[in-house]
């Protein structure tokens, strides 16, 4: 086939160039044949002009004479004139080599009746009888003559038909090699197209390939899961760039605290390649290490900053960094020149603009702003990449001000991931993206509704997620402050125990479900270890807490895990009475 | 890890650690270690300043009680200071922390005999 797609190149080309020879050569035959014909008609003119010439001879030979004769002589001269015009004609054409030679043979002849006719004619006036002598060697002349150029036209009909022949054997020739041409050209056409295909269909393979190593190294680094938080929905989207375009280093990322807080990411690495795709692994590595402690977020983006330089990643980056408080619906942000993150809260929407900051990587020692924020309950935060609102064909204003009316607040019901889908729809209007697009939802609850169901790992790190989202549950569920205080306790002691008690070191998780009907709080707190005694002094005020502080407390042990179900009827005060303060204040503190 | 700081300054020859925000099972083994820490050998005991502690549980309860046997133990005491508005004020009062520490309301009725002595 490489062979065919080769030859079908080559041998129009070699076809059109023997056709372009062979038609020099028809060429050449119809100027031989015209121009034998130019020839052949002189010739032809010639002898008529000697026909005219011993005419006029004749006449002057005539016993009775011409009525002038002086007229007679000149047109006998002119006729010689004309005559050998007629040759001169011949002479002046440049004819196949045969003929010339045919027509030089009997030249000799032809001006020896030139002269002769002239010398009959001078001499008829003053020596009639030397004139007349001449007329049997003038008529010889004239007959070998008649014979000889009837050769020599007879010869140049043959040759030119000779030559017509040829020209139309060139010109079938021409015909062929020109289809012939046009034929392997075609031929050649296909090949070449197939040719292309399968070169083009090796490189765009390599290319398919390169892309493909940096889309799945790019869609690895990204969360598989986003946490289950309470209080907030997170929902996220990457979509790569169409097909002839290049995996960017878009990223998103989000980051659980310590605090319970949640770092939220959105980043794009210069660039739109493998190294791209690997520059954005190693800064998205980074910036976790960064931000793992909790500290704020231009602290964090100006440790990223130093890093990047000084690891001299080599890379460039927009990056946007905010910790979310899940509970409280706070968010604080600080940009590396990226996008402005959108807040859509009802009939309100706007781009949470910051100073403008440089990018990650691109100057030493920027001092970055962190800013605060509020999302209210029902709100909708859209964190997104520059493929959502660019595009070659518009401003990025337009995408911006596309982004701003697309969007839609989500129901707490709805799934967010449609909400990111009807998004990236609207705004992609069904295309494939230009560019790629990372695409980050974040929509704080409005309520936590009537039931919660927590599970989170036994580490004492989560114990403040778990009291700061209790506390909204309950106020929502109109608790007292104090109320909201004593059920937080008692849930934190419950679940204070699973950490301590039920497990070994490694990965386990603690449950606690709530749930509030008619006023009655239930919280139900589970692990599934192997419960061990409380050691060492001091131990023990937890369940004695919870008995205070709640209405009944029951707790299960099993093989299986522990189970500690409490309740609480809200809108009053617990069971026991307080102890208020006086007894508190005012004791003196017994030294031990 | 819950957001807690310790603070310490001096008032009259008394050291006053003033303890703020969450206390916690995740940090209540670095916090008793800058309380420790905080005491020297010659005060007559601490003064642990709670009003801006936010959150307490039993695990900071027993913070306290070490606190008060390791000061016991030297013949230093401790003294808490709780507003009477605090959301801790019941924890504190269900645990009989009253038995092993004195507590006042606020740092301003912390008096001191004039040797500095409590």
């Amino acid at each position: 086939m490489v062979a065919i797609g080769l030859a079908g190149a080559v041998l129009p080309l070699v076809l059109v160039g023997t056709a372009l020879d062979a038609f020099d050569e028809v060429s050449a035959a119809h100027a031989d044949v015209s121009r034998i014909h130019a020839a052949q008609a002189d010739f032809q003119e010639a002898d008529m002009a000697h026909d005219a010439m011993r005419a006029d001879a004749l006449a002057l030979l005539l016993p009775e004479g011409v009525e002038n004769h002086g007229s007679a002589v000149a047109a006998l001269q002119q006729d010689v004139e004309e005559y050998r015009d007629f040759l001169r004609q011949v002479d002046a054409v440049t004819l196949p080599d045969a003929i010339i030679a045919q027509v030089r043979a009997v030249r000799p002849l032809q001006e020896q009746y030139a002269t002769d006719a002239l010398r009959l004619s001078r001499l008829t006036s003053s020596d009639p009888a030397g004139a007349r002598a001449l007329l049997p060697e003038l008529t010889a002349t004239f007959t070998t003559l008649t014979v000889e150029q009837a050769e020599v036209t007879e010869s140049m009909s043959a040759e030119a038909d000779r030559r017509r022949l040829t020209a139309n054997d060139a010109e079938r020739n021409v015909k062929w090699r020109l289809a012939g041409s046009a034929l392997a050209a075609l031929l050649g056409m296909l090949g070449l197209t197939w040719l292309l295909h399968r070169l083009g269909g090796a490189l765009a393979a390599t290319l398919a390939r390169e892309r493909g190593v940096a889309e799945t190294l790019q869609r690895s680094l990204l969360p598989d899961q986003l946490p289950e938080l309470a209080g907030v929905r997170l929902a996220a989207r990457y979509v790569p760039g169409a097909v002839g375009t290049e995996v960017g280093g878009d990223w998103y990322d989000v980051i659980p605290l310590p605090s319970g807080e949640v770092g939220l990411v959105m980043g794009d690495v210069v660039g739109h390649d493998l190294d791209a795709a690997a520059s954005m692994g190693q800064l998205r590595n980074a910036l976790r290490a960064c931000a793992a402690e909790g500290a704020a977020p231009d602290l964090v983006l100006q440790r990223l900053n130093r890093l990047c330089l000084q690891q001299d990643l080599g890379s460039m980056a927009t990056v946007l960094y905010a910790v979310l408080d899940p509970v409280l619906g706070s968010l604080c942000m600080a940009n590396a020149g990226h996008y402005p993150p959108l807040l859509v809260s009802g009939p309100d929407r706007r781009f949470l603009e910051s100073a403008p900051c440089p990018p990650i990587g691109a100057v030493r020692e920027v001092h970055y702003t962190s800013t605060l924020h509020q999302l209210p309950p029902g709100s909708l935060l859209v964190l997104y990449t520059d493929g959502l609102v660019e595009r070659r064909d518009q401003p990025v204003e337009e995408g911006m001000q596309r982004l701003q009316e697309l969007v839609q607040v989500a129901a707490d019901d709805d799934r967010l991931g449609d909400v990111c889908d009807a998004l990236l729809a609207g705004m992609l209007s069904g295309r494939a993206p230009e560019d790629d697009v990372a695409l980050l939802t974040v929509a704080p609850q409005t309520l936590l509704g009537s039931h919660l169901d927590i599970m989170l790992p036994a580490e004492a790190e989560q114990l403040t997620v778990l009291r700061r989202t209790l506390e909204r549950w309950l106020t929502e569920a109109g608790a007292t402050p104090e109320e909201v205080y004593e059920i937080t306790v008692s849930c934190s002691e419950a679940t204070t125990n699973a950490i301590e008690h039920a497990y070994g070191p490694g990965r386990a998780d603690v449950e606690v479900v709530c749930d509030v009907e008619d006023g009655r709080v239930t919280i139900v707190v589970r692990d599934w270890g192997q419960w061990r005694e409380a050691r060492g002094r001091d131990r023990g005020r937890g369940v004695h807490l919870m008995q205070e502080l709640m209405d009944d407390v029951q707790v299960a042990h099993g093989d299986r895990g522990t189970r500690v179900e409490m309740h609480r009827r809200l809108g009053g005060a617990t069971r026991h009475e307080p102890q208020r303060a006086p007894g508190l204040h005012g004791l003196q503190g017994t030294p031990a | 890890m819950s957001a807690a700081q310790v603070q310490v300054s001096t008032d009259a020859g008394w050291p006053v650690a003033r303890l703020t925000g969450a206390v916690d099972l995740s940090n209540v083994e670095e916090l008793g270690l800058r309380l420790e820490r905080s005491v020297s050998n010659r005060a007559q005991g601490l003064v642990l300043d709670l009003s801006a502690v936010t959150y307490l549980d039993s695990t900071g309860l027993r913070l306290i009680f070490r606190l008060a046997r390791q000061l016991g133990d030297r013949q230093q005491r401790l003294r808490l200071v709780v507003p009477e508005t605090s959301r801790i004020t019941r924890v504190l009062t269900l645990a009989g922390v009253g038995s092993v520490a004195e507590i006042v309301p606020d740092l301003d009725q912390n008096t001191y005999e004039e040797d500095g002595t409590l």
